[in-house]
């Protein structure tokens, strides 16, 4: 079975490290699952969050993401991953291992 | 099921890690939420999530007596703290 | 039961304090993500072989 990272990102200063740590998890063969909460959702409106389409699941805390006035749409992201915190307790279960940033 | 533990002691994070202890606990994990140091100053919102976390049996602690006094949450020292942490699978700061 | 924690910035007493009892009789490792470089390869090296990761604030 693939392990799997999950990374939960609740600052708003942790995008080097999700990106860099996104990169060397691959490296590894790793799947890895994003949750953006809190202040974290406004790494979803720096340019380089483009990065991680396609190379992680991503999701983020739609309630959060209203509260901070974001809008409009996200790289990488559908309608289903504006999610609930319920999508990040899933994230908890499920992943092999657990990083929050 | 995982054993959560939900630590915050940035004051302007408390409700944030609250819904994210909701959030836990309503995916089945045995929650435990952990607010350090600081009172909270609960709007509606931090009230009711407050309710819904004991109705869904989370448990919340505190080293800063005015959240004891005033909120409900259950004392623990800071050293209580840490042997509550020893016994959880995801420790989650705020 | 081997700890790995993950210090976001200069550790104080308080999470010197609850780090330590989470170390009390398991194995630990620490890594200062506040210092550069950080050499995240060594990172997920040492998050796939502890058993569990706390990211300390």
């Amino acid at each position: 079975m693939v392990e799997t990272l999950g990374i939960m990102v609740s600052t708003r200063d942790s995008l080097e490290h999700l990106l860099r740590a996104v990169a060397a998890a691959e490296k590894r063969g790793l799947k890895v699952e994003v949750f953006l909460s809190g202040e974290g959702v406004l790494l979803s409106q720096d340019p380089r969050f483009a990065l991680l389409a396609g190379r992680a699941r991503l999701g983020l805390c739609e309630v959060s993401f209203r509260a901070l006035g974001l809008a409009g749409e996200v790289p990488g992201m559908g309608f289903k991953d504006f999610a609930t915190q319920a999508r990040h307790a899933a994230m908890v279960e499920d992943c092999s291992h657990y990083l929050a940033l | 099921m995982k054993k959560v533990a939900v630590v915050v002691r940035d004051p302007q994070r408390q409700y944030e890690a609250l819904r994210t202890s909701l959030g836990c606990l309503l995916e089945d994990h045995q929650v435990s939420y952990l607010v350090l140091d600081e009172e909270i100053h609960p709007d509606e919102a931090f009230t009711d999530n407050l309710g819904f976390l004991d109705e869904m049996e989370g448990r919340r602690y505190s080293n800063q007596p005015a959240n004891v006094a005033k909120h409900g949450f259950t004392s623990l020292s800071l050293a209580e703290m840490g042997e509550l942490l020893r016994q959880q699978d995801i420790i989650i700061p705020f | 039961m081997k700890i790995l924690h993950v210090f976001r910035h200069p550790p104080d007493a308080e999470t010197r304090q609850l780090a330590a009892s989470l170390c009390r009789e398991r194995e630990a490792t620490e890594f200062n993500l506040y210092q550069g470089p950080v050499d995240y390869d060594r990172l997920l090296d040492l998050i796939t072989t502890h058993d569990q990761v706390i990211s300390w604030w």
